[in-house]
């Protein structure tokens, strides 16, 4: 009853708003588990591909790819954090702004990985190339914020 | 969360952006590139966190519910990966992601407005904006492109555009050239091999798709808009998600 008088006072927005986001961060544990089973497919079908064409499971298994834990398993565990919450973010923001507006704003990551390549790996270099960057960066950011301005719930 | 309204979509888009577009800066790390691991290992890495910090939703409130559509967005989500990566080892790094970016949003605008019946204050400024953010994404893709490949003659050139291409390092690319040249005086490799191995690295092999053919930088831009036409489709199946 509770629950109904509080769905009752909100406004037409509050309401798409609540509905919308509850499914999109549900959703993060369905699209989680969907690729789970899709990559464990993948290895399955790896080994067994292997395995055929040594007629050996043993050596089936000793010729999938190394994951080098040792060496790069910190990097690779980061990596897949940083992902995870770009992930959640984005299916977030789909699910509240939509899948036209929400999904071309999370686009602009492009932004940031950029900066960090100029930045950080120093892959961008020459005043003319830096510079036409970053006009074509202030572009895509004057595309979103147009685009986060015209969304209509 | 679903308390916090636009505070929290702000926060969404920031996490969306900042973190999608930063997971890649550890795997480009000196380590990295030395084991070369297979692409299919990072997807697994990224995979498998995935899967751990989702559960960490139910602590804020979320219900523990599994949708079959989640394998419809995992299946697209990793064959899209796949693609992007045949993208990036054929058409370069910064053409690769600019590609899939720009056909990500065009997929995303159509299922959208065409499939989904999205409103938009004003069609005229939504195409507007649109045209700017891809007119954004191209000047972006234009700018950290290496130099054309084909109009490259110095070899050193050629292997470090290479080299920055597949993200490896280039210090390690020029030890890998000393010890092939030190391994050519061995094995002596007919002239018509060494030349397909110089078309390759210029993007001039070819290759028949469906009896047309395509030079590996088209096939790996085609693999790059594979990538967008998968990603920009990847959470539709959120939609039909009960």
């Amino acid at each position: 009853m509770g629950n109904h008088l509080l769905i009752d006072e909100m406004t037409d927005s509050d309401l798409n708003f609540y509905l919308h986001s509850d499914k999109g961060l549900n959703y993060v544990l369905s699209f989680a588990v969907g690729a789970a089973i899709v990559t464990l497919t993948g290895w399955i079908l790896l080994f067994l591909k292997h395995s055929y064409h040594t007629k050996s499971f043993r050596s089936g298994y000793d010729l999938l790819p190394s994951m080098y834990f040792d060496k790069i398993g910190h990097l690779g565990v980061f990596s897949g954090v940083l992902w995870s919450i770009g992930n959640i973010g984005q299916i977030y923001t789909v699910s509240v702004l939509g899948e036209s507006i929400g999904m071309s704003i999370v686009q602009s990551q492009m932004v940031v990985s950029g900066i960090l390549g100029i930045a950080w790996f120093r892959e961008i270099r020459g005043f003319q190339n830096v510079s036409g960057w970053i006009i074509s960066a202030l572009f895509t950011l004057g595309g979103i914020f147009i685009l986060s301005h015209e969304h209509k719930i | 969360m679903n308390s916090c309204g636009q505070s929290c979509t702000i926060l969404g888009i920031v996490c969306g952006i900042i973190a999608s577009g930063s997971f890649g800066a550890p795997l480009k790390c000196h380590s990295v590139n030395m084991c070369n691991p297979d692409p299919f290992v990072l997807q697994t890495y990224k995979t498998g966190m995935c899967f751990i910090t989702s559960w960490m939703l139910l602590f804020l409130g979320e219900r523990c519910e599994v949708s079959p559509m989640g394998l419809v967005s995992g299946l697209l989500w990793v064959s899209g990966g796949v693609c992007g990566i045949f993208g990036i080892r054929n058409a370069g790094l910064a053409r690769s992601v600019g590609t899939w970016s720009c056909v990500t949003v065009l997929i995303s605008f159509m299922w959208g407005v065409a499939v989904f019946g999205e409103k938009v204050k004003s069609i005229p400024y939504t195409l507007f904006g649109l045209v700017i953010l891809l007119g954004g994404f191209i000047g972006m893709t234009f700018y950290s492109s290496p130099n054309d490949l084909s109009n490259t003659s110095n070899e050193e050139e050629l292997s470090t555009s290479n080299a920055n291409a597949l993200g490896l390092d280039s210090d390690l690319t020029e030890r890998l050239i000393e010890q092939a040249e030190a391994e050519e005086n061995v094995l002596l490799p007919d002239e018509n091999e060494v030349t397909r191995e110089h078309e390759n690295l210029r993007g001039e092999e070819t290759i028949h798709l469906l009896g047309i053919p395509f030079s590996r930088r088209q096939m790996g831009i085609i693999g790059a808009a594979c990538d967008g036409l998968l990603g920009g489709s990847n959470l539709v199946p959120m939609h039909y998600s009960v």
